[in-house]
C-alpha cells in the first residue's frame, strides 16, 4: 500500500473527504520570508511547484485534518554566513508566528506556534539570554519524500512551523476553513545581538530568503528522520522528535578563528624559509555528550572547516588532517569540498570515508591542480599577482561510539604534507610518519633542518604569508627573537610584518 | 648559530659603538637619562638562514589550558543550565550544557591570558552570570 492510499484509506475510515486526503501533496508557496519577515499568502503556489491545483479554503481545511487540527509549514533555511554557519547547518530564530484568516471580512489571527528546537539567544543591543524556538537546515540535504509529486522531495526544506488552531491559539473556536477568503502565514524572525558570536550570530536572518511549503502528513516523517543541520548546530534545545543534538560544541582555535599551518616541502633539505609552499587554514570543533556516570564530555562528532590560502611551490602535495587518539575509533567521515566562493560543491563531493583505527583523513588531493594561476607556480605568494580564492573543505565525523575528550591528542593535531614528487612526509615537530609507502615511513617525528628550524609552523589566523623566497625571519624581525627567548611584550609578533615583504591577504578575502 | 646572535650580544657587553636609535643624538633630557638594556641579546640577522636555534626550541604561538569549569549549576533552578565561554573579541571556545566538575581544554593565541564565561539557563527567572577567568 503506498502512502497516498494509506492515507485516503484512514480519511475514509475517519469520514473526511478522501478526494481532498488523497491528492494533497506538500506544495511550496509563491512568498518566501526575506529578511527576516513573511507575509506569506497561503493561496499563491510557488511558479516551479508540481501542483496543478490551487489552494484554496477547502484545501486549508483538509491539511488542517491531515494534521490533526493543526497548520504545519517546512522552511528551507537559507543562512550559511555568520558564525558557525556553513552549507551543513544553517539556523534562524522565530519571534513569532501567525496564521490570519479572513471570513467575509471577520478576520481572525491564531499565534500560537511551535518548532522542533529551540536556542537561547540575546536579542540585538542586549546581553541576557532568553529561549527563542529556531529553525534549522542544511544545503544540499536532499530530502526524499514517499510521492515524487511533492514539491519537497530532493530539496533542502528542513525545519518543521506548526500553527495551533485551538481555542487558546485563535481566541476563539475557528470554524471550518473552507469558507476563508484569504489566509496569510506571517513570520518574523529573532533579531539577534550578532557581535555576541554564537550562538547568536549562528541564529541570525542576514542571508536568505528563506522558501516554505505548506507540509502534507505524509512528508512529515522524511523531514523529521533527516534532522538536516541539527547535528552540528551550536546550543540546541531539543523540543521533540529531535535527538542528533549533541551536550557541547568546543572549538579550536574558536568557532570563528582558523590555524593557519604553513609548510616548507623541500624536506629532507633546508628550504628558503618562506613557509609559503602549501598555506591552509583550518579550524576543528568537537561535538560532545556528557557521560553521567563517568562525569566527563565524551566525543561523539567531529566537524573541521578550513580553506587553501596560498601555494608557493613547483612541488604539488596532498594534505592529510589527522587527529590523534589514545583509543581506536570508527566512524564515518563526510568530506566536502567547494567550488571558489559558492556553495556548489566540486564534482564527485561530497565523498564518504569510513573511519577504522584512527581519523586521518586526506582532505586535499593535488594541490597544485586545486590551486594554480596560469603561467605561475605559484599563487598568492608573488607581489603583483591578483589575488586568488582558494578551495574551502569541510569535514564532519561521526563516530560509531562516543570517547573520552581525554582520550584525544590536544590540538591543533597533526596537519600534515605528503609531496609528492620527493615521496616525503611533512608534519609538526613531533608528530609520526603515517604513510607506509613514504619514503620517510618510521624515519622521523623531529621534522627540523640541520639549523634547528621545523618545516611546518601554525599561525594565528591574523598572520600573513612571506612573498616567494623571503625568509620568514625578515618578513617578521621579531619572529626570530620571540623563539629564542619569548616574553608577553614579543609574542604578537605576527602583527608586525615588515611592509612589502608578506602578502597582506587577510582572513577576510580567504574565509569566503 | 652563524654567528650573529653571540657577536651582537658580546658587541652590547663591551658598549662598542654602532648604529641604533640609542646611539644618535639624544633627545631626552640630560637629568632623566633613559638607558634601554635589552634583557636579551638581539642578532643581528633575523633571517632563519643566517642562524641556527637549539634542536629542542619550541615553536609555540599557541598555549594550551586545561582548566574546570565554575561550578554554578547551584545558582540556577533551571534544569538545563548553558556556559559560553569566549575570548574578549567574542569568539566561542566552548558552548553548551553546563555539568559539574567539568573539564575544559583551551588552545588559544600565547596573548590571550584571559577569557570570558557566560552561565545561564532556560528558566526565564534565573540570571545571567558574566565572569572572567585568568588562565
Amino acid at each position: 500500500m503506498n502512502s497516498t492510499i494509506s492515507f485516503a484509506f484512514l480519511a475514509m475510515l475517519a469520514g473526511l473527504p478522501t478526494t481532498a486526503f488523497a491528492e494533497l501533496e506538500s506544495v511550496m508557496l509563491r512568498d518566501n520570508i526575506s529578511q527576516g519577515y513573511g507575509m506569506i499568502n497561503l493561496f499563491e503556489v510557488h511558479r516551479s511547484s508540481k501542483t496543478s491545483n490551487p489552494i484554496n479554503g477547502q484545501t486549508l481545511q483538509a491539511f488542517r485534518e491531515q494534521h490533526g487540527g493543526i497548520l504545519a509549514f517546512v522552511v528551507d533555511v537559507n543562512e550559511a554566513a555568520n558564525g558557525t554557519e556553513k552549507a551543513s547547518t544553517q539556523g534562524v530564530a522565530v519571534a513569532e508566528a501567525n496564521l490570519i484568516f479572513d471570513f467575509s471580512g471577520t478576520k481572525i489571527t491564531c499565534s500560537k506556534f511551535t518548532t522542533n528546537t529551540a536556542s537561547m539567544l540575546a536579542l540585538k543591543g542586549q546581553t541576557a539570554r532568553t529561549e527563542y524556538p529556531t529553525l534549522l537546515g542544511a544545503t544540499g540535504s536532499n530530502l526524499i519524500t514517499p510521492s515524487t509529486a511533492s514539491d519537497l522531495y530532493g530539496t533542502d526544506f528542513s525545519a518543521m512551523l506548526r500553527l495551533k488552531l485551538d481555542n487558546e491559539a485563535c481566541g476563539v473556536t475557528l470554524p471550518s476553513l473552507s469558507n476563508v477568503t484569504s489566509a496569510y502565514l506571517e513570520v518574523r524572525f529573532v533579531d539577534t545581538n550578532v557581535k555576541l558570536g554564537d550562538p547568536e550570530a549562528f541564529y541570525d536572518f542576514s542571508n536568505g530568503p528563506e522558501d516554505i511549503a505548506i507540509i502534507s502528513i505524509q512528508d512529515v516523517e522524511p523531514v523529521e528522520k533527516l534532522q538536516a543541520g541539527v547535528e552540528e548546530a551550536p546550543l540546541v534545545i531539543a523540543k521533540s522528535q529531535v535527538t542528533k543534538t549533541v551536550d557541547a560544541w568546543s572549538y579550536y582555535p574558536s568557532d570563528n578563528n582558523f590555524y593557519v599551518v604553513s609548510y616548507e616541502d623541500k624536506y629532507p633539505n633546508k628550504g628558503d624559509y618562506d613557509f609559503n609552499d602549501l598555506v591552509i587554514g583550518y579550524r576543528v570543533g568537537l561535538g560532545l555528550v556528557y557521560n553521567e556516570s563517568l562525569r566527563q564530555n565524551e566525543v561523539t562528532s567531529i566537524v573541521a572547516t578550513g580553506y587553501m590560502i596560498a601555494r608557493g611551490a613547483e612541488y604539488t602535495h596532498d594534505w592529510y588532517l589527522r587527529i590523534p587518539t589514545n583509543t581506536p575509533v570508527s566512524g564515518t567521515v563526510t568530506k566536502n569540498l567547494f567550488v571558489e566562493n559558492t556553495a556548489e560543491q566540486v564534482a564527485n563531493y561530497p565523498q564518504l570515508q569510513t573511519i577504522n583505527g584512527e581519523i586521518n583523513i586526506q582532505v586535499l588531493k593535488n594541490t597544485k591542480q586545486m590551486m594554480a594561476v596560469s603561467g605561475s607556480p605559484f599563487v598568492n605568494t608573488v607581489p603583483d599577482q591578483a589575488l586568488v580564492l582558494g578551495k574551502k573543505f569541510s569535514l564532519s565525523v561521526n563516530l560509531d561510539t562516543p570517547i573520552l575528550l581525554s582520550e584525544f591528542s590536544a590540538p591543533p593535531y597533526d596537519p600534515y604534507l605528503h609531496v609528492i614528487p620527493t615521496n616525503f612526509e611533512v608534519h609538526l615537530s613531533g608528530f609520526q610518519t603515517q604513510i607506509s609507502s613514504s619514503a620517510n615511513f618510521g624515519a622521523d617525528s623531529q621534522f627540523k633542518d640541520e639549523n634547528g628550524f621545523p618545516y611546518a609552523l601554525i599561525f594565528p589566523d591574523d598572520w600573513y604569508p612571506p612573498y616567494e623566497g623571503t625568509d620568514l625571519g625578515n618578513a617578521y624581525n621579531q619572529f626570530l627573537n620571540y623563539t629564542i627567548s619569548p616574553s608577553s611584550s614579543n609574542e604578537t609578533w605576527y602583527l608586525s610584518p615588515k611592509d612589502g615583504e608578506v602578502n597582506t591577504i587577510s582572513k577576510a578575502f580567504w574565509n569566503w | 648559530m652563524k654567528n650573529g646572535f653571540i657577536t651582537f650580544a658580546a658587541c652590547l657587553l663591551v658598549a662598542c659603538g654602532g648604529g641604533g636609535e640609542s646611539a644618535s643624538t639624544p633627545t631626552t633630557p640630560v637629568e632623566t637619562p633613559v638607558v634601554t638594556v635589552p634583557t636579551q641579546p638581539q642578532p643581528e640577522s633575523t633571517a632563519l638562514k643566517d642562524n641556527e636555534v637549539a634542536m629542542t626550541t619550541e615553536f609555540n604561538q599557541f598555549a594550551t589550558y586545561l582548566t574546570q569549569l565554575p561550578d554554578k549549576t547551584a545558582q540556577f533552578k533551571g534544569t538545563q543550565i548553558f556556559i559560553k565561554v569566549y575570548t574578549h573579541d567574542g569568539n566561542a571556545l566552548y558552548l553548551g550544557k553546563l555539568h559539574s566538575n567539568l573539564a575544559l581544554s583551551l588552545h588559544l593565541p600565547n596573548h590571550i591570558k584571559s577569557v570570558k564565561i557566560d552561565v545561564f539557563s532556560s528558566d526565564p527567572q534565573d540570571p545571567q552570570i558574566t565572569e572572567e577567568i585568568t588562565l
